[in-house]
């Protein structure tokens, strides 16, 4: 009978295997192939880019999946020749660092004030954020633009920057948490002695420390592929564009080197996403706990 | 925990790697790009300044050598004139005199006195001598034979010299040279003369003369030869020293040149001196054998007179001689002459021309070094400067076609007009269609 059950077990996960299988193919099918045909040489992805209009229609179209030549000419173009993509990716990276700074240093203090203290106007306050993080972006994009050019900030990198660092999910997120957090804890540090910022920074943040990974790593994705807002508000500045809006006009053309710029875009996202890892799933399932 | 130290040393290997590239792409590309200059056509007329060394040419000369006798030579004692000089008709242009003439006269004169005297002698010695008509006939005949004898060996010397030196014989000497012709004429006139001499001897062959006779009648024609020889020879002697005591000019005329200096000797083999007619016309010619730009005819030429002088002239005519020298004529006017002051001024070092060849129509130019290519398949690179969406530029190069119509040092002139174009020149390397190039800097 034991093993009749232990068959049964394995037979399920055998089916579970596949079924996740099955639906993991198609996921990392794309990822492959960039990386992939980012080893292709210049020539060959362009020619191959420039067949896409062109086939029948009745016909799947050409898939590569080995390159006459195989080449790092892709990755020579954009790490040596042409800085374009690297400039661009460094500015993905500077208004990633700069709105995680700002964001560390202003959701989890209004999600603590939010949560711990009672004043007039919190509900007020919370409703609010609430209402905002329903909104879309298009909705609030005209008065962000009017705001921002009245205080001159249009067209500046602040104008990307500074209107992030206040995301209202996150700070629902984390405030969500924190509520969870047993008053006890607080009134132990209160006992030892600590006032509000202290019990922020030594009790409220490092317990809230798996909700904040998660919060990093979804700001992280959520940052680096910043596309509406830079478009809008730095329309004038293409030097200061993200490699996340760059993308797309170099891909209009093709130039050779898409793959290989793709593939170095998801490096940074995969490493942070590895590196998080625990942390989002943890912090998830802490808040759906609580 | 591992995978966190994965991810973290994957960021940071990623970002060292990403710093590296940034921090080198700059080197790499300077290193691997070829640089050039750029350069924007323009449009112009090429001129080409061609600069010739040109001496005095006169086109028609005469040369001045007067015939001497046989043995004598003159003396220059006076040169009147100088290359580049202009004469007239009559002018004296050198003084000469018969060189050793005292000398010369005086042993004339003494042969004669030494024959008269010896004759005068004879005539005394022998006064009771009897002499008939028929004696004087038989030695007369005699001595022509015998001069008609020498004179035939020496023009049967002188015609075989003539017909071996053409590898021709007596027999056979058709297609014989001028002079051999006159050699073998010659030789013919002496057989006949010695022939009727030898006719005129046989008729008086068997007279039978006294030795006394003849001896005396021997002895007195040699004395009379003697005195006739002496005679001709004062008579030719002092018409020599006459004649060249004033050489001169037998019309209007420029000296071309002068062979003889004071104090020469001249035995009469070669001209004294040169003269060309002042009615022909003067030229400054130029060899232009090896000049590899094209000189044509009536293009104009600039002559310096002097520090600011400028006088104008054309190429007259362009010529090749036997030798295969190509020659420029350029026409000698009036005005050059006047501007360095005379023509003789003009003949005593060589001067420097200037035709300036310029182009009729405007044509494109450009540096020679940006056309590449040989033959019809000439090229240019045209620049090209792409930004991209950041403002970054850069420069590629595309292969154009071009004609050249000519290279002037160093410049080429194209018949397409690509002045809107930005052309690389004075590249570092080899350039190909397409290729990424860096500007110099400096």
């Amino acid at each position: 009978m034991a093993w009749k059950i232990i068959r049964r077990s394995k037979k399920r996960h055998l089916i579970t295997r596949t079924l996740l299988a099955l639906v993991l193919i198609p996921v990392l099918i794309p990822l492959a192939v960039t990386f992939l045909y980012s080893f292709f040489s210049p020539a060959e992805i362009k020619a191959f880019l420039d067949s896409r209009g062109s086939y029948a229609g009745t016909a799947f179209m050409e898939v590569l999946l080995f390159p006459k030549t195989a080449s790092i000419s892709q990755y020579y173009t954009i790490l040596i020749k042409d800085m374009s993509v690297l400039r661009m990716f460094a500015n993905s990276a500077f208004y990633t660092v700069a709105i995680l700074a700002g964001q560390a240093v202003v959701i989890p203090a209004m999600a603590y004030a939010l949560s711990r203290f009672r004043f007039r106007g919190r509900e007020a306050v919370f409703f609010l954020i609430l209402m905002l993080m329903l909104l879309p972006f298009q909705v609030t994009m005209v008065p962000n633009v009017l705001t921002l050019r009245s205080v001159g900030l249009l067209n500046t990198v602040w104008a990307v920057i500074m209107p992030m660092w206040f995301v209202p999910f996150y700070i629902f997120l984390v405030r969500q948490f924190m509520i969870g957090l047993p008053d006890e804890l607080f009134e132990a540090g209160q006992i030892d002695g600590c006032g509000p910022v202290r019990c922020y920074m030594h009790i409220a943040v490092p317990v809230c420390r798996p909700v904040i990974g998660a919060a990093v790593a979804l700001s992280f994705a959520d940052n680096w592929n910043l596309v509406e807002q830079p478009m809008t508000y730095l329309g004038q500045r293409i030097d200061l564009q993200p490699l996340s809006v760059m993308f797309n006009q170099l891909v209009k053309t093709p130039t050779g080197i898409e793959f290989a710029g793709a593939a170095l875009y998801i490096l940074p996202a995969l490493f942070i996403y590895l590196y998080f890892q625990e942390d989002i799933l943890s912090g998830v399932q802490l808040t759906e706990l609580k | 925990m591992k995978m966190r130290r994965f991810a973290l040393k994957g960021i940071l290997i990623l970002a060292a790697v990403l710093l590296i590239c940034a921090f080198l792409s700059g080197t790499i590309m300077s290193l691997t790009c070829a640089k050039v200059k750029l350069v924007t056509p323009r449009m112009g007329k090429p001129e080409q300044k061609i600069e010739l060394d040109v001496e005095v040419y006169f086109p028609e000369t005469e040369d001045i050598q007067p015939l001497l006798p046989a043995g004598i030579t003159y003396t220059i004692t006076a040169v009147n004139s100088r290359a580049g000089y202009t004469a007239s008709s009559g002018d004296v242009i050198l003084k000469a005199e018969v060189t050793g003439f005292d000398e010369k006269s005086a042993d004339l004169r003494k042969s004669y006195t030494q024959a008269e005297e010896a004759l005068s002698k004879l005539e005394r010695q022998e006064a009771q001598l009897r002499i008939r008509e028929k004696d004087e006939e038989y030695v007369r005949a005699y001595r022509q034979r015998h001069e008609a004898s020498e004179a035939l060996l020496l023009a049967r010397v002188t015609m075989n010299v003539y017909l071996e030196d053409e590898g021709l014989t007596y027999e056979s000497h058709e297609g014989a040279s001028e002079k051999c012709i006159e050699a073998v004429s010659a030789f013919e006139e002496a057989a006949d003369v010695l022939s009727r001499a030898e006719n005129e001897w046989k008729k008086l062959e068997n007279y039978n003369i006294e030795e006394t006779v003849y001896t005396y009648l021997t002895d007195k024609y040699t004395y009379q030869k003697q005195m006739r020889d002496a005679e001709e020879g004062l008579a030719e002697l002092i018409a020599c020293q006459t004649k060249g005591a004033d050489i001169a000019c037998p019309y209007d005329c420029y000296i071309v040149r002068i062979n003889v200096q004071k104090g020469d000797t001249w035995d009469g083999s070669a001209p004294l001196f040169q003269i060309s007619d002042r009615r022909s016309t003067l030229y400054l010619r130029s060899d232009i054998t090896d000049r590899e730009e094209k000189i044509s005819k009536n293009s104009t030429v600039t002559v310096k007179t002097g520090r600011y002088g400028m006088e104008e002239s054309r190429v007259r005519d362009i010529k090749t001689d036997t030798e295969g020298k190509q020659y420029a004529y350029i026409d000698l006017n009036q005005d050059i002459i006047d501007g360095f002051g005379s023509l003789y001024a003009v003949m005593q070092e060589k001067r420097t021309a200037t035709i300036v060849n310029r182009s009729q129509d405007p044509l494109c130019l450009v540096p020679v070094s940006a056309v590449h290519g040989s033959g019809n398949e000439r090229y240019v690179f045209t620049v090209e400067t792409k930004e991209n969406s950041l403002g970054a530029k850069t420069m590629t190069v595309h292969k154009l076609n071009v004609s050249v119509k000519s290279e002037i040092e160093s410049i080429a002139a194209l018949e397409d007009d690509i002045s809107w174009y930005t052309l690389a020149y004075m590249e570092d390397r080899e350039l190909t269609d397409g290729e990424i190039v860096m500007e110099y800097s400096d």
